[in-house]
C-alpha cells in the first residue's frame, strides 16, 4: 500500500501565493477596519463572533453547493428549495405534536394533516411487512432493527426512572403511570429516536459499509441515546434535527434520480430544472402554510406563529463573553457545523465511496471503467450536498434573522451560495471556505456600521461581481474552460 | 443589396413561417377569441355610438378603422377583461421572444433578463415624468450627494438628460403626428421608446461583462445583477422613488385628459375602456412588429453568425467572425426588445417598482420558452400565451388569493414538461404535439357538457340565432335522447327548464354528449375518477371550495381534464395499438404484423 503524502507541494506557495497574499491582507484589512470604526471592545468581539457564525453557516450552505458541482457537475440551484423544505420538515415535526385533532374548527391546512394522518397505517403496514419479510429473510436485518428497539425501550425507560425520581411515589399505579407517560410525550420522542437509529443504519448499508461497522455502529447509537437522555441532553430536538436531515436528503436523491434523468448532459437544462424544482417546493410549502397570503402564519390548533421560529430550542439563553452578548444557539450551531466540516472530511479522503466520489470528480468516464456506478455516487452526492444545506437550515432557522422565516427565505439562501461559490471558484471546497469567510465578514462589518448598514446586503454581491469581472474561475477555481 | 439576395432572405423567414404555421394559427386564434364570449349586453357592442368619438377621441385613424371592422363581428368581450389580459399575454410574449433571442440564438444564456425589465421599466417613469424622482434640479442650490463636486456633475448630467429628453419628446411627437395624424398623449409613448433605448445602451455594458465569462457561469453572474439592481434601488429611495414603488404611472393613451370636450357626455364614463382598447391595440401592433423585427434579425446573416456562436465560439471566431460585436450586439438587440416590454408592463400595472427586478420574472420568460421550445423566438411566444391565460384565466380564479402561485404552476409545468419533452413543443415528437391538442379538446368537450349557464350558453346563445329554422324537427327527435340522457345524469340542475321546444345549443351539447358516450367509455372512467379526486383534493383538502362560484368550479374542472386528458390522449392510442396487434394483427396472417 503506498503512502499518502499530505505535504504542500513547494510549486503551491508558487503558484497560489498571490491568492493567499490578497486573502490575508484582507483579512488583515477586516480586522483593521474593525479596530478603527468600532471603539468599544465589547463591539469589537460582538463583531467578530458574528462574523464567525455568520460564515461557518455560510461555508456549509457553499459547501453543499461546491461539493455538487465538484463531483456531479450539476449546478444545483434548488438548494434554496430544499434549505426551506428542511426547515418546514421540522416545523412540521415538532407542530404534529401539539396538533388539535378535534373536527369542530378545521382550518384549511387541519384537513390535509388529518388526510396525511389517515396515510400513516399504511405506510406503517408497509414498513413492517418489508421490515418482517427482511427478519425473516437475512438475519442481520434483524440485529439493525434490534438498535432501534433498544432505543425506544430505553428511552422510555429513562422517561419512567425521571418521573419516579422526580415524583417522589406514585398513586394510580405503576404500570398505568407507564403507560399514560408513554402515550402522551415518550411514545413520539423515542420514535424519533429510534426512525433515526433505523435511517442512519440504512444510510451505512446503502454506503456499503462492512458489517462489523455497522453492527458496532448501530448498538453504540442504540446505547448512546437513552444515555444522552439521561444526561439531560436535548436528544428529542437532535433527532428531530437527523430526522428532517435525512427526509430532505432523501427527497434531493429522488429527484436526481427521477427527474433529472434525461437533462444531465446539459449545464443549462440542469439549472432550469432546479430551479424550478426550488420554484415548487417553496411555492407548495406557502400553499400549505400560508395560503392567506402575507407573513401571518395560519396555524395548526391555537399555536399562532408571526415570522420567528417557535421557542422550541432547549436553551434560548444567551452567553456574555467580555461584554459581547451572543445566543446559546449559534454558539452550539457553530460547533455542530465544526463537527459536520470535519465528518465531511473523513468520509471524502477516508472512506471507499469518498475514494469512488473523487475518481468521479476527476474523470467520469474513467470512474466507470473501473466498476463505480456513477449514477449511484451522483445520487449520494445530491443525498450529501442537500443534507449539509437541510442541516445549516435546521441550525440556522431558530435564530435566523437575515432570511426571514417564511418560503421565501430560500432565495437569499441560494443567491449568498452562488455569490460564495463564485467567488472561491466551482468546485473547490477550500476555496468556497475561505470565500464564505470574507462574504460573512464582509457582511456583518459593513451592517455593524450604522452609515451604511443598508448596503450590507448588496456589498457581497458587488465583492462577487467584481472578482467575477477581475477572476473568472474565482479565487482557487480551475482555469478550465466550461461549455454550455 | 440585390434582388436576389432580397428575395433569399424573404423565403427564408417565408419558411419559417410556413414550418410554425400552427404556432402562428395558434396565436392569432388567442387574439381574436374574445370573438366566442361576446355577450349581447356588453357595453362596447353597442355599434356605432363610440366609433365617431374614436375620431375627436385622439386614437389612431388607422387602428379606430380596424376596430371598426372588428366591432362589426363582435371582436370584443364584455368589460374589456379578455382584452387586458391577451394584451399582457402579449407584452409577456415579446419579453420572452427577447430572452430567446439572446440565449436561444446566441447561446448567451442569462438568468437576470428581468434587470433590462426593470431598467427600461424607471427609465420610462423618468422620462414620462421629466425630471428623476426626489432630486428638483435646482442650478444654484444642487445639494443630492453632499460632495460639491459629485453634486455639479450629477446636477449637470440631469440637466443635460432632461434637455435629451425634451428633444425626443419634440422629435418623437411630430413623427408620431406625421405618421399617425393624431396628436395623443404623447410622453408615455416617446418614454416607452427612450427607456427601450436606454436598456439597449445600458445592455452593452453587461455585454462587456459577459464577454468575460461564459457558460454556467454568465448564467450565475447575470442571476446577481438584477439583485443587486434591486437593492440598490431600494436603498437609494432619492433617485428611484419610495421602497415599495411608484403607482399612478400613465398609460400611453389617456382618452379623458387629451380632449375632454371632444368626447360626447354619453361617453365620458366610458373612457377607461376606451383607454383599454387602445392600449390593446396598441400593444398588439408593438408585439406584431417586434417579433417580426426580431424574426428578421434571426434569419439574417446576424442570425447566421449568432448561431455560429452558440454551437462553437472558437470555430466562429476561426471563421472571421468578430465575436465580441455580435456578442454585445444580441446583448443590445435582446435588452431593447426587453426594455420595450418593461416599459409597456409598467403603463399596464401603471406602477414600478423594486419587484420588477424579482427573479421570478427572469424565470417566467425561460420557463416560457422552455416550453415553447427555445431557439425558435414563436417558441417563447406560444410560452407565454400558455402560462399567462393558465396563470390569469384559470389559477387565479380557482385559488382565490393565495400568494406565489404562478411560480407553482410554471414550477410543476416546467418540470413535467423537460421531464417528457426536454425541447418544448416546438421539438417535441408528432405523437406529444398530438396529444396535447387531443387532450385540450377533450377537456373542452368535457367541460362544456353539463354547464348550464356560463361560458358555454353564451356560445350556444349566439349559435342559436345564427341556425336554419329546419332544425326544429331534429331538435324534438333530440330532445327526447337529450332528457333521456340527461336523466343519468343527477348533476343537470336546469333539467326543468327544458321543455318541448329545444333550443339549438342543447343539440349541439346532446350531440357532443353522444360523441362522447359512445367514443370515450374507456375516458369516462379516467375523466370521472380524475374529477372525483382532484375536485376532492382542491375543494374539501385544500379548502378552496369555499370561495369558489360555479365558474370558478368549471375552470378547476376543465384544469383537471386538461391534466388528466394530455397523458389519456397519449397513452389510448398506443394502447389501442397493443390491443389491435394482440387480436387482430397476428390472428389473420403473420403480415399483418406491425412493430413500433
Amino acid at each position: 500500500m503506498t503512502k499518502i503524502t499530505n505535504s504542500i507541494s513547494t510549486d503551491f506557495l508558487h503558484r497560489e501565493k498571490w491568492i493567499i497574499l490578497g486573502i490575508g491582507s484582507l483579512f488583515l484589512t477586516y480586522i483593521i477596519l474593525i479596530l478603527l470604526v468600532h471603539d468599544d471592545s465589547a463591539l469589537r468581539l460582538q463583531v467578530i463572533l458574528n462574523g464567525l457564525v455568520l460564515s461557518t453557516i455560510y461555508s456549509v450552505i457553499a459547501l453543499g453547493f461546491s461539493l455538487i458541482y465538484g463531483i456531479a457537475k450539476q449546478l444545483k440551484l434548488s438548494l434554496g428549495g430544499y434549505y426551506v423544505l428542511a426547515a418546514y420538515i421540522m416545523f412540521f415535526f415538532i407542530e404534529v405534536k401539539k396538533i388539535n385533532t378535534s373536527f369542530d374548527n378545521l382550518g384549511n391546512i387541519d384537513g390535509l394533516v388529518i388526510f396525511l394522518m389517515g396515510l400513516i397505517p399504511f405506510f406503517l403496514i408497509i414498513m413492517f411487512a418489508i421490515i418482517f419479510w427482511n427478519i425473516f429473510n437475512k438475519h442481520e436485518f434483524f440485529y439493525f432493527s434490534f438498535a432501534g428497539i433498544l432505543t425506544i425501550t430505553g428511552y422510555i425507560l429513562v422517561l419512567f426512572i425521571k418521573k419516579l425520581v422526580n415524583e417522589g411515589e406514585i398513586t394510580e399505579g405503576l404500570f398505568r403511570a407507564f403507560i399514560s407517560e408513554l402515550l402522551t410525550w415518550g411514545l413520539k420522542d423515542s420514535l424519533y429516536a429510534g426512525t433515526i437509529i433505523f435511517i442512519l443504519i440504512l444510510t451505512a448499508w446503502y454506503l456499503e459499509f462492512s458489517i462489523q461497522r455497522i453492527y458496532i455502529l448501530s448498538y453504540i447509537l442504540g446505547i448512546l441515546i437513552p444515555i444522552f437522555f439521561f444526561l439531560n441532553l436535548p436528544v428529542g430536538y437532535l433527532s428531530l434535527m437527523i430526522l428532517a436531515v435525512s427526509l430532505t436528503s432523501f427527497v434531493a436523491m429522488l429527484s436526481d434520480r427521477y427527474l433529472l434523468e434525461k437533462v444531465r448532459k446539459s449545464h443549462i437544462n440542469v439549472m432550469i430544472m432546479t430551479f424550478s424544482l426550488a420554484l415548487f417546493l417553496q411555492s407548495i410549502i406557502n400553499l400549505i402554510y400560508f395560503p392567506s397570503g402575507g407573513t401571518e402564519l395560519v396555524s395548526f390548533g391555537d399555536l399562532k406563529i408571526g415570522i420567528s421560529f417557535p421557542p422550541i430550542v432547549p436553551t434560548t439563553k444567551s452567553l456574555r463573553i467580555y461584554g459581547a452578548i451572543i445566543m446559546e444557539v449559534k454558539v452550539i450551531a457553530f460547533f455542530f457545523v465544526i463537527f459536520a466540516v470535519i465528518l465531511l472530511y473523513l468520509f471524502i479522503w477516508k472512506t471507499k465511496i469518498g475514494m469512488a466520489l473523487r475518481a468521479v470528480s476527476q474523470d467520469e468516464e474513467a470512474a466507470a471503467l473501473t466498476g463505480i456506478d456513477i449514477r449511484k455516487t451522483t445520487a449520494i452526492v445530491s443525498a450529501i450536498g442537500m443534507g449539509l444545506i437541510a442541516f445549516a437550515a435546521v441550525l440556522t432557522s431558530p435564530f435566523s434573522a437575515k432570511p426571514q422565516w417564511s418560503p421565501g427565505m430560500g432565495w437569499w439562501i441560494l443567491i449568498m451560495a452562488i455569490a460564495i461559490v463564485t467567488l472561491g471558484g466551482l468546485g473547490s471546497l477550500p476555496g468556497s471556505i475561505i470565500s464564505a469567510f470574507i462574504i460573512g465578514f464582509a457582511e456583518v462589518i459593513v451592517s455593524s456600521i450604522p452609515d451604511i448598514s443598508a448596503f450590507a446586503s448588496a456589498i457581497p454581491l458587488i465583492i462577487v461581481l467584481i472578482v467575477m469581472i477581475i477572476k473568472p474561475e474565482g479565487l482557487m477555481g480551475e482555469k478550465k474552460e466550461l461549455e454550455a | 443589396m440585390d434582388r436576389k439576395q432580397i428575395a433569399e432572405k424573404f423565403e427564408d423567414v417565408w419558411d419559417e413561417i410556413r414550418s410554425r404555421s400552427y404556432y402562428i394559427v395558434g396565436v392569432l386564434l388567442l387574439v381574436f377569441f374574445p370573438f366566442l364570449l361576446v355577450t349581447p349586453g356588453s357595453i362596447l357592442s353597442e355599434p356605432f355610438s363610440i366609433l365617431n368619438s374614436f375620431y375627436s377621441g385622439g386614437s389612431i385613424p388607422i387602428l379606430s378603422d380596424l376596430f371598426n371592422l372588428g366591432q362589426e363581428i363582435g371582436l370584443f368581450g364584455k368589460n374589456a377583461y379578455l382584452l387586458n389580459i391577451i394584451a399582457l399575454c402579449l407584452i409577456w410574449a415579446i419579453f420572452a421572444a427577447s430572452w430567446d433571442f439572446l440565449s436561444g440564438y446566441t447561446g448567451q444564456v442569462s438568468f437576470g433578463h428581468a434587470i433590462f425589465w426593470g431598467f427600461s421599466a424607471y427609465v420610462t417613469f423618468w422620462v414620462a415624468t421629466g425630471v428623476p424622482i426626489g432630486i428638483t434640479f435646482d442650478p444654484l442650490d444642487p445639494i443630492v450627494l453632499g460632495i460639491p463636486i459629485l453634486d455639479e456633475i450629477l446636477g449637470s448630467l440631469i440637466f443635460l438628460i432632461n434637455a435629451f429628453i425634451d428633444f425626443i419628446f419634440i422629435i418623437t411627437n411630430e413623427i408620431l403626428v406625421f405618421i399617425f395624424g393624431s396628436n395623443f398623449m404623447r410622453p408615455p409613448l416617446a418614454a416607452l421608446v427612450v427607456g427601450a433605448f436606454t436598456s439597449a445602451i445600458f445592455a452593452v455594458g453587461i455585454g462587456f461583462i459577459a464577454l468575460r465569462v461564459k457558460g454556467p457561469y454568465l448564467a450565475l453572474v447575470t442571476l446577481l445583477l438584477p439583485l443587486i439592481a434591486s437593492q440598490i434601488v431600494v436603498i437609494m429611495t432619492d433617485l428611484f422613488g419610495p421602497k415599495y414603488g411608484i403607482p399612478f404611472i400613465s398609460g400611453p393613451f389617456v382618452v379623458e385628459r387629451i380632449s375632454p370636450f371632444d368626447l360626447p357626455p354619453d361617453l365620458m364614463g366610458r373612457a377607461s375602456e376606451i383607454n383599454e382598447l387602445n392600449f390593446f391595440i396598441f400593444v398588439l401592433v408593438i408585439f406584431f412588429i417586434s417579433v417580426f423585427l426580431m424574426m428578421l434579425v434571426a434569419y439574417s446573416r446576424i442570425g447566421l453568425a449568432f448561431q455560429s456562436i452558440r454551437e462553437d465560439e472558437d470555430a466562429a471566431e476561426s471563421l472571421g467572425i468578430n465575436v465580441r460585436f455580435y456578442k454585445i450586439l444580441a446583448f443590445a438587440g435582446s435588452a431593447f426588445f426587453a426594455g420595450l416590454a418593461g416599459g409597456l408592463f409598467s403603463q399596464y400595472l401603471r406602477f414600478t417598482g423594486p419587484s420588477f427586478f424579482a427573479s421570478s420574472f427572469s424565470f417566467s420568460i425561460i420557463i416560457m420558452c422552455v416550453i415553447g421550445g427555445i431557439g425558435s423566438i414563436s417558441g417563447g411566444v406560444v410560452g407565454a400565451f400558455v402560462l399567462t391565460i393558465l396563470l390569469e384565466l384559470f389559477l387565479k380564479d380557482i385559488f382565490h388569493g393565495v400568494q406565489s402561485l404562478d411560480l407553482l404552476g410554471y414550477g410543476i409545468l416546467l418540470i413535467v414538461t423537460l421531464r417528457y419533452m426536454p425541447f418544448g413543443l416546438a421539438r417535441a415528437s408528432k405523437d406529444q404535439k398530438k396529444a396535447c391538442i387531443v387532450g385540450v379538446l377533450f377537456a373542452i368537450s368535457w367541460t362544456i357538457i353539463p354547464i348550464g349557464e356560463g361560458w358555454g350558453t353564451n356560445i350556444i346563445a349566439s349559435l342559436s340565432s345564427s341556425l336554419p329554422l329546419g332544425t326544429d324537427v331534429l331538435s324534438n327527435i333530440l330532445s327526447v335522447s337529450f332528457e333521456t340522457l340527461t336523466s343519468y345524469m343527477g348533476k343537470v340542475d336546469y333539467m326543468g327548464q327544458i321543455t318541448s321546444s329545444l333550443s339549438d345549443g342543447d343539440i349541439l351539447m346532446t350531440l357532443s354528449f353522444v360523441l362522447i358516450f359512445t367514443f370515450g367509455l374507456i375516458a369516462s372512467v379516467v375523466f370521472f375518477f380524475a374529477e372525483i379526486i382532484g375536485l376532492f383534493f382542491m375543494g374539501d383538502i385544500l379548502g378552496l371550495s369555499r370561495s369558489w362560484t360555479y365558474e370558478d368550479l368549471i375552470k378547476a374542472k376543465f384544469l383537471i381534464y386538461v391534466a388528466v386528458g394530455i397523458p389519456f390522449a397519449f397513452y389510448l392510442p398506443k394502447a389501442f395499438k397493443k390491443v389491435r396487434l394482440r387480436f387482430w394483427g397476428v390472428w389473420p396472417s403473420a403480415g399483418r404484423y406491425e412493430p413500433d
